[in-house]
Order: C-alpha cells, then structure tokens, then sequence
C-alpha cells in the first residue's frame, strides 16, 4: 500500500497552483453589491446631503463667494466619516460570513487572510478612482455649480489630488482591515472576541493620552501629517496579521 | 492500493469533553468510504479534521501524505461543505455557479448546472433563506460538480425528498463511475446509500468500533429468530449486539460469521438464521455500545451476561452478551 502522491510537478509550481489567494478575491467580489455598489451610494447619498445642507446655508444669507465661507465649507467631513464605518461593518461581513464557504472551497485560513487582504486593498483602490473622479468633477463644475464643497474639503487634503489619493486609500484599507480583524476575533472567541479588541483599544489610546497630555504643545507644533500616513499603514498590517493570527485557531462553523 | 487518508490514533477533545479517541483507518484512493455512527459519534469532527478544517487534539492525519491542517496541497483538492455550513448573505445559486471554477480545476460548469435543475434549487433565493433541503441541494452541486479529489459530504441528505435523494444518489454514482475520486460520507441513511459504499468505519462515542469492506461488515453479524426459550438455548456463549423480544418470540442480531457450526447449532436449537444488512449491524453496534454504556454506569455492577431484560423481556431491547470489540481489519 503507498500514499497517494500530489502531483508530479515541483514544489513551488505546486503550492502556485493549490494558491487559493485569486480565487478567495473572486468570491470576495462574487458580491459586488455589498463591496462596491452601496460605497457608490452612500457616496451619492452624503453627496446629496452635504449639498442640501450647504445650499441651506447659502439660503440662509451667506456670501459663497468669501474665502471665509470656503474656509469653513471645507471643514465637511461627511463624505469620509460617512463610508468609514460602512467600510468597517463590511470587513467584518468579508471575513466573519465568507470564511466558512471559502474554507468549504478548499481554502487554507493562511490564503484565506491574504485573499481578504487583497480584496479590501482593490476596494480601496477602487473607491480611491471614485474619489479622485468626484473631486475632479467637483473641481471642474466650480463646486457642483453653485459653491458646494464634498470632496474639495480638509480632510481630503482641501482640493490636493495627491493628498487625496493617500488618504482615501489608505483610510479605505485600513476601515476594512479593522473591520476584518473583528471578524476574525468573532470567528475564534465569538462575542468577547470584538470586545477584547474594543477594550484593549480604549485602554491603550486612553494610556497614550494620558502620557502625551503634558506634551500636547510640543506634538502638535512638531506634528506632521505623513505621522498618520505611517500609522495608518501600521494599524492596517496589525490588523491584517492580527485577521490571520485569529483565524489560525478558529473552528470552521 | 494507494492511501488517500491515513489516519493514526486521531483525538479531539473540546473542553472536558472527548470527541475522538484514538481513531485509526485508511481510507484508499478513488473509493467511496462510509462513515457512520449516531449522533454525537465524531462522524462530523472526523471530517473536519481530515478536511483541515479542525485541529487535532493528538494523532496523525495525512491526507493524500500531508498534515491537511492549513496546507494549500491539500485544501485545493478537498471539497467540504458541512451540513450546517454557513453562508454570505446574498449568495445566491448564480453567485455558487460562479465561483465553483475558481476553486476546483475540475468543476464542471454543465454538471453543476444540471444538477441544480434537477433538484430544483431556486435560483434567486440566497442560499440562507433557502429550505433545509434546497441548501442541501447546493451542497451537492458543488461537491459532485467540484469533482475534487477529496470530496466530503456530511449528511448530504438533510431535508431532501426522497426522489431527490435517489437523483443525487444516482448521478453521485454515475459521476463516479467516470471521474472516480476519494469520497468520504457521513449518513444514517444506510440502507439507501449502501449501494454506493464500498468500504464503512463505524464510530461510537468517538472510537471506531468497525472498519471494513461493506461485504466484510455484512457478514460481521448474523439474525437469529424464533422462541424465546430456542433463542437463548442458542445465544448461549455467543456476542448478542441487540435483541427484541415480542411475547415468547425474539429476534436477534449475533456478532460473527454464519458458518457451517452456527447453521448446525441453529439448526439443533431450532431457530431460524438470516443475515443481515449494513443498516442493521450498525445500529446493533450502537445499541451494543449504549447498554455496554448502561452496564458499566449501573451501580450493581452486573456484568454484560447478566439478567437481560433484553432476551427474555416483552420488548425491544439491547443486551449485549460480551462485550463487543472494537474490530478494526
């Protein structure tokens, strides 16, 4: 009696070909609805808001042609704050409900965390094209015709397209990898997963307050923007080893 | 013979509770293995080891020579969609059809197309709101259109009418016969699927209690039938795995082979002999193992031959003799 051999091919070839990196992406964007379609509308629909909301203003007797009225427009946020936490409750969806089929499919959790990795990375880069796209348009109608400031805004780097791209795709992956790694602690510890990680979270941005009070002054007058750039990039590789980390002992079910 | 599974002193243990202890079998490459047990066996935690889908407690398992634990070798060629397997929220039948190619390089677009019209899977309910028996329905689409080498189904029949049963049974069977594969199977349904089974491991209480040729299961066990006095003249000495008494008549199920001694002894005692099928010698296997259980648990320490409600007794009844061993071949 022998043991059934693989295949005949070399080792590499053959851990390429049992790769199941590809195909967790395509099962991942198998719901394009979720991924890519409702981004699109809460997009639309923060677009709509913002503009009702600014036009109201500008009913209300405010002058859109002063630089302090473009100053204070571009402090809207909406459009960030409002995708984030879709983005995050959909990073738990990609690994907390699609892990069991994946797994089902002949999936190991180790392809199963890159393939996750990967996809809320294309999102990312998808939504990073729709935000570039909207501020272009945005920059080209004169603000939506009539003054209107969604995209052009500070938080989006106040018209840089550079500064833009950064932080849409950055703010993107990391939303869904935080969302990911919530799934995964889900899948392994069940409730007290996610409340773990809440917890210890508070707990340690409430320690780096509390240390940094004293020297608030000194940090913001030395602060720079790329700190977020690097810490965002930072949280996102804790959070895509911590989704692997999780999923290597969890149970399929 | 070349293994495809191999599985070696195999346990699982969840808290304080044994799922598995020490479990052994081979499983040969392109046949169709049986697993079967009662509920709470270890059919489904043994499944979901082999498929690396759980980690074992201690043992060895290598799947076509490899530890299936997290190894893509393996993972790519095994199908494993669970009978409680859970799923995406708007997966629908469309979105299943679609993927399948992605994950097994012998999915067959057609078969699997065919298959969810014959057994009427509806197309655009998500497959989480669908019925026990249309989410079965998808589970075997895509373990017979996967055609991986390692396909595992779970109870594949839950919730499923029986013409539909048959339809999977059939094209299962017709599958095979053209593209054989490894196909391992729980099921209590024994007496419909065991046609297709040529080879049965029998779990209880998560040890294996048989592992054999379904022939060799077969003829592991023999009926007795006919008075209760001829019955218990010929059971005497020998291993009962169950009995059922009805007034002064009993039947029952005899561990061994019906050979030339035993037709002459029954013959001599007036009972009448008759064999018996897979479904039977399992369940007499379970309740063997239940009043084995029930012996050992009671206080007065009567020992497998005493008493025996069972033989004697007015109704159905389990009442093992001796003790029967875990036969592994």
């Amino acid at each position: 009696m022998t043991t059934a051999p693989l295949t005949a091919r070399s080792r590499p070839e053959e851990a390429r070909a049992a790769s199941r990196i590809a195909p967790v992406v395509r099962l991942h964007f198998a719901r394009r609805l979720n991924l890519l379609l409702v981004p699109l509308f809460v997009i639309g629909v923060t677009l709509v808001v913002s503009i009702v909301i600014q036009l109201a203003i500008q009913r209300a007797g405010v002058d859109v042609g002063t630089i302090a009225y473009a100053a204070g427009a571009r402090q809207n946020p909406g459009v960030a704050w409002a995708l984030s936490g879709y983005l995050v409750a959909m990073g738990v969806a990609t690994v907390a409900s699609t892990f069991p089929l994946a797994a089902a499919l002949g999936t190991t959790r180790r392809d199963f965390a890159l393939g996750t990795a990967a996809t809320h990375a294309l999102t990312a880069l998808f939504l990073t094209a729709v935000f570039v796209g909207m501020l272009g348009l945005e920059l080209l109608t004169g603000h939506w015709f009539g003054g209107f400031y969604v995209f052009d805004v500070n938080v989006l780097g106040a018209g840089d397209p550079l500064v833009l791209t950064v932080v849409a795709f950055l703010g993107s992956w990391l939303a869904l990898s935080v969302g990911g790694v919530f799934g995964a602690s889900w899948l392994r510890f069940g409730p007290r997963g996610p409340l773990a990680i809440s917890v210890t979270a508070v707990a340690v941005i409430a320690v780096v307050v509390l240390a940094t009070v004293p020297s608030f002054a000194a940090v913001a007058v030395a602060f720079r923007p790329w700190w977020l750039a690097v810490a965002a990039v930072a949280l996102t590789g804790l959070s895509i080893a911590g989704t692997f980390a999780f999923l290597r002992r969890a149970s399929v079910r | 013979m070349t293994t495809a599974i191999e599985i070696t002193d195999l346990s699982r243990r969840y808290g304080s509770t044994d799922a598995l202890t020490d479990v052994s079998f081979d499983v040969e490459q392109d046949t169709i293995c049986g697993l079967l047990g009662r509920n709470g066996a270890g059919k489904t935690t043994t499944l979901s080891v082999v498929a690396g889908q759980e980690r074992p407690s201690g043992g060895r398992v290598r799947v076509f020579g490899h530890d299936p634990a997290d190894d893509s070798r393996v993972a790519s060629r095994t199908s494993f969609v669970k009978d409680d397997q859970r799923w995406p929220d708007d997966f629908r039948l469309r979105e299943v059809l679609a993927v399948g190619p992605a994950f097994h390089r012998g999915w067959d677009a057609e078969l699997a197309r065919s298959l969810a019209a014959d057994l009427r899977v509806p197309e655009k309910t998500p497959v989480k709101k669908m019925s026990r028996g249309q989410a079965s329905a998808v589970a075997i689409v895509i373990g017979v259109a996967s055609r991986a080498p390692l396909t595992i189904f779970d109870e594949p029949y839950l919730g499923l009418d029986a013409t539909a049963r048959q339809l999977f049974y059939d094209r299962l069977l017709a599958d095979y016969s053209e593209h054989p594969r490894t196909i391992l199977l729980s099921t209590h349904l024994i007496d419909e699927m065991e046609s297709l089974l040529e080879h049965v491991v029998v779990l209880d209480q998560g040890q294996v209690r048989l592992d054999c040729d379904v022939d060799d299961a077969r003829a592991s066990a023999y009926s007795v039938a006919g008075t209760t006095r001829s019955v218990t003249a010929f059971l005497t000495g020998r291993t009962v795995l169950s009995s059922h008494g009805i007034g002064g008549l009993t039947t029952a199920v005899v561990e061994g082979a019906a050979d030339e001694r035993v037709r002459a002894d029954a013959a001599a005692a007036g009972v009448e002999l008759s064999p018996v099928g897979l479904q039977q010698v399992v369940a007499a296997l379970g309740a063997a193992s239940a009043a084995s259980s029930a012996v050992h648990h009671a206080d007065d320490g009567d020992d497998l031959g005493g008493g025996g409600g069972g033989l004697g007794g007015p109704t159905a009844d389990a009442s093992p003799r001796t003790a029967p061993e875990g036969a592994r071949s």
